[in-house]
């Protein structure tokens, strides 16, 4: 007799995490089932507040294959669309293999989408470009933005998000782009544009890297404008987050937004007394694991999933490898999930359990891999061939590295706190033309973070490796280098997807995810301008003699993807052009949701995560709504 | 028993190693480090006595020492490599599904699969998996730390004594010809199991990490802080168990704008 649950949740980021204690805490029985260990429970003495033995940045960062991204002998293959050339095994293309997903290991850039990203295909429809645009897949959500608005102040609650909401609403104002659509009917609200609302906890504090793109912004012109980045990171010198007060005080601010059942119980049911403490600024948290045991940086495992294991019948299960959500094609309906017990990896389990309920939750990639495993021949939720279609990655790589003068030898200091620090909207939109204006996305400085790092990439590199007097030569410098990076759209096409591997297989025998990509006219064009808007930031320090040498224009890479994956679930009402539903659950079946990036219909030009955590409140808000009142979920 | 590298070798792996990452020419290329500026002041230092210059080398890391315990504590590549071998040969080895199909059935019943299956982490592209050897086929097989360098050491030897009539041996060209890969046909030809250049690009990571990565365990014994002492003396900050604060911060933005 297998065991029988409510709800089983896929993966436990951002998406699954977050929908798991919304629906535990509604009193259903959920199990959470994650392929990757509990790597923190394992590797961190909790009993320190912050464990810094474990900082081994070769370890994490470079050594393959990675514990915390891939499981061993799990990899995806990559095919460049229209190349001729076959599919390969990579090493880009990651899953976070770990509990808590991609929420722990993410950079914790904390963005709200913005309102014209509900409306992509409104906006080029409006401005004449969506002719040339003939290549891409541009739709609109079919969500209004005001839908999603009250679950974001939740999201951001629930983050504990660090920001400036006046400096972010004075920079999104002040920018060329927004004066010149502001006043277009499609275009949004001066509310949904510009909350009020105070984030959680102040800014982090700047740092010199941060410093120094701040003022490079600034001195750009009027309509760029600089602020700090927004993160999920506990203010350092704060007195730590306090989740409990901070939803308290979203759901108070929401006059109504929020009425349904769950949203009526008071922040002491709903959070616990736990605080986060406040950041350390010890910079190891890039991609990392954060060495905190109270989560200075937000992640799932360290929030969402501790407050879970307070709720009686809620059960979080790592090392359980999901391999089919097992269908029952008669009814429609999925019955359970099939999975992998890898607690000895070496000797796999398979186990089934059943659920009324199976939310899939495993980032793009690894969603559209476990669907296109399951039900009919060509995958669950698959009949109008959407499946893994349309995913986009952002244009990853795409930045300006400059190198400092000598005289700034040991005074940049990266290591304080994460990588990013300070940002513009300046460049959400980017003039291409008189009047045309090409989807970009914020730019965020970037601090170097490690030597040994830059080292072995010099190294490794397919062409020209170093060593020598020319690894010593490419590292003189790496002290004194800083980038900034623009969080680049790339725009769907139907063709960019995610299929299931006809050759390679994982440890386990099973297909592995292939992603199929390829950048069309607009992402080259986003190349070509967002690299002279990067440039503007130092015009200033040009004029000074602060920078050493040429800036270092890097261009986005193709098969740079892995870190935001987004589409190839696609959300629609249409069952032949989408996947998924505007409650998030598949066409094709009654009782299966998707919560991941993967429902998003277009990209944004900003880290997905704040997105994804709002949505899968929605979703959930909807999911427990409806069996309330007695109703089938996800029926639109 | 500890691994140990033949004499011969660590002969060669020595100098080597310098020359593959000259820690002097480049600590040497950067300004003094200012031991008060570092976050917290560093009072001194245990290689050096303040105000005389740099000398770090390669060798105050013990990197061949380093190499052996990297091999020693190599049991997950180990176990992991015959592993793969095994389902290399049979990618259905711990294949199961819900149904109970064998592989062959079920990747029939799946749209778009072909027939056959292949697993590949350590395919050519592929960065899952650090350690590989030319088969004879072509293709790569998945192979532990020590069965990768052991299948180095004799071309190796064999390279250095074919340039040992040099005196003193030319280590930076030497090296540069290893990682060329093909100065050597007739000691280390391209088609070993192991080229030099994946030899060197391996070997330089190693030294990089020994030297680098502020967790050498050949140093455990010494100061702590000869962990990063290159780090340090390259003007780097950065190291483990370090809570720097808001005051630490605003100070360091403080000295950088008045600087520019």
């Amino acid at each position: 007799m297998p065991e029988q649950h409510d709800f089983i949740i896929v993966g436990s980021g951002g998406g699954g995490g977050t929908i798991a204690w919304l629906l535990a805490k509604a009193g259903y029985d959920v199990l959470l089932l994650e392929q990757g260990p509990d790597f923190a429970a394992k590797n961190r003495d909790s009993s320190k507040a912050f464990d810094a033995s474990v900082h081994d940045e070769f370890f994490y960062r470079l050594s393959k294959p990675d514990p915390k991204r891939r499981l061993r002998g799990d990899y995806n293959t990559f095919l460049k669309r229209d190349s001729g050339s076959n599919s390969k095994p990579f090493q880009y293309g990651w899953t976070a293999s770990v509990l808590g997903g991609g929420s722990v290991l993410w950079g914790t850039w904390s963005f709200r989408a913005l309102p014209i990203d509900f409306k992509l295909k409104t906006h080029f429809e409006r401005t004449g470009q969506l002719a040339s645009l003939g290549a891409y897949s541009v739709v609109d959500w079919p969500l209004q933005y005001s839908e999603m608005l009250p679950y974001y102040s939740v999201a951001e609650a629930l983050l504990g998000v660090s920001g400036d909401r006046k400096a972010i609403n004075d920079s999104i104002r002040a920018s060329d782009w927004y004066q010149r659509f502001k006043n277009e009917a499609y275009w949004g609200s001066e509310d949904q544009w510009f909350p009020m609302e105070d984030y959680p906890l102040g800014p982090y504090t700047r740092t010199p890297v941060g410093q120094f793109i701040y003022d490079g912004i600034n001195s750009v012109g009027t309509t760029w404008k600089a602020f700090p980045t927004p993160m999920a990171i506990v203010q350092p010198g704060s007195d730590g987050a306090k989740t409990r007060q901070a939803l308290a005080k979203a759901l108070a601010k929401q006059n109504g937004g929020l009425s349904s059942g769950i949203w009526n119980l008071q922040a002491e049911q709903l959070w616990s007394d736990r605080v986060r403490q406040a950041c350390n600024m010890c910079g190891y948290c890039g991609e990392y694991l954060c060495w905190g045991s109270t989560g200075p940086k937000w992640g799932t495992q360290d929030t969402t999933l501790k407050e879970l294991t307070d709720l009686p019948k809620a059960t979080i299960r790592p090392n359980a490898k999901a391999i089919e959500v097992v269908f029952d094609q008669a009814t429609r309906r999925a019955t359970g999930v099939a999975y992998l017990d890898l607690t000895n990896r070496d000797d796999p389990k398979l186990e089934y359990a059943d659920a009324n309920i199976v939310i899939v939750s495993c980032g793009a990639v690894q969603t559209a891999r476990l669907l296109l495993l399951s039900g009919p021949s060509s995958g669950l939720g698959n009949s109008g061939n959407q499946l893994g279609a349309n995913a986009t990655f952002h244009m990853f790589g795409l930045g300006i590295r400059a190198t400092l003068a000598d005289k700034f030898q040991g005074l940049l200091h990266s290591e304080l706190g994460p990588t990013g620090n300070t940002s513009t909207f300046a460049t959400y939109f980017m003039r291409d033309g008189a009047d045309t204006w090409i989807k970009g996305g914020h730019i965020t400085s970037s601090a170097k973070k490690n030597p040994l790092e830059d080292a072995v990439g010099a190294l490794i590199r397919p062409t020209n490796p170093q060593i020598g007097s020319g690894l010593r030569d490419e590292m003189v410098e790496n002290n004194r280098r800083l980038e900034v990076r623009l969080t680049a759209d790339d725009l769907p096409i139907m063709e960019n997807r995610v299929t299931l591997d006809p050759n390679y297989v994982d440890e386990y025998g099973i297909p592995v995810a292939r992603i199929v990509r390829k950048f069309g006219d607009n992402e080259t064009q986003v190349n070509k301008v967002g690299q002279s808007y990067m440039s503007k930031v130092f015009d200033v320090y040009r004029q000074k003699g602060a920078l050493k040498g040429d800036l270092i224009p890097n261009n986005a890479d193709l098969s740079l993807v892995g870190d935001h994956q987004m589409g190839t679930c696609r959300m629609g009402d249409d069952p032949n052009a989408s996947v998924v539903n505007r409650f998030c659950r598949l066409h094709d079946a009654d009782n299966v949701f998707v919560v991941d990036s993967s429902f998003m219909p277009t990209g944004l030009g900003l880290n997905p995560m704040v997105t994804v955590v709002a949505n899968a409140l929605r979703v959930g808000t909807h999911i427990v709504d409806s069996l309330r009142k007695g109703q089938a979920p996800g029926r639109t | 028993m500890p691994y140990q590298i033949p004499d011969i070798v660590r002969s060669i792996l020595e100098p080597l190693a310098e020359a593959v990452f000259p820690i002097g020419a480049w600590t040497a290329q950067k300004q003094a480090p200012k031991f008060n500026e570092f976050i917290p002041p560093i009072a001194s230092v245990p290689w050096r006595a303040t105000g005389s210059p740099p000398s770090l080398s390669t060798t105050n890391f013990a990197v061949v020492k380093y190499l052996e315990l990297m091999i020693d504590s190599d049991s997950e590549n180990e176990a992991l490599a015959p592993r793969w071998q095994q389902i290399k040969a049979n990618p259905a080895s711990f294949f199961k599904t819900h149904t109970g199909q064998p592989m062959s059935d079920w990747r029939a019943s799946r749209k778009g699969l072909d027939p056959s299956a292949k697993f590949a982490p350590f395919d050519a592209d592929s960065n899952n998996f650090a350690f590989w050897i030319a088969a004879a086929d072509g293709s790569r097989d998945p192979v532990s730390r020590r069965q990768f360098y052991e299948a180095c050491w004799e071309p190796l030897e064999a390279a250095y004594r074919s340039v040992m009539p040099a005196d003193p041996i030319q280590w930076t060209d030497f090296s540069t010809k290893l990682l060329a890969n093909n100065q050597f046909p007739g000691e280390w030809p391209t088609n070993k199991s192991v080229s030099s250049a994946a030899f060197t690009v391996q070997f330089t990571i190693d030294t990089l990490t020994a030297c680098l990565g502020q967790k050498n365990p050949a140093i455990a014994a010494s100061d702590p802080l000869w962990q990063r002492a290159v780090l340090i003396e390259i003007g780097e900050n950065r190291h483990p168990d370090y809570p720097y604060g808001v005051p630490e911060a605003e100070k360091a933005v403080d000295t950088f704008v008045n600087t520019i």
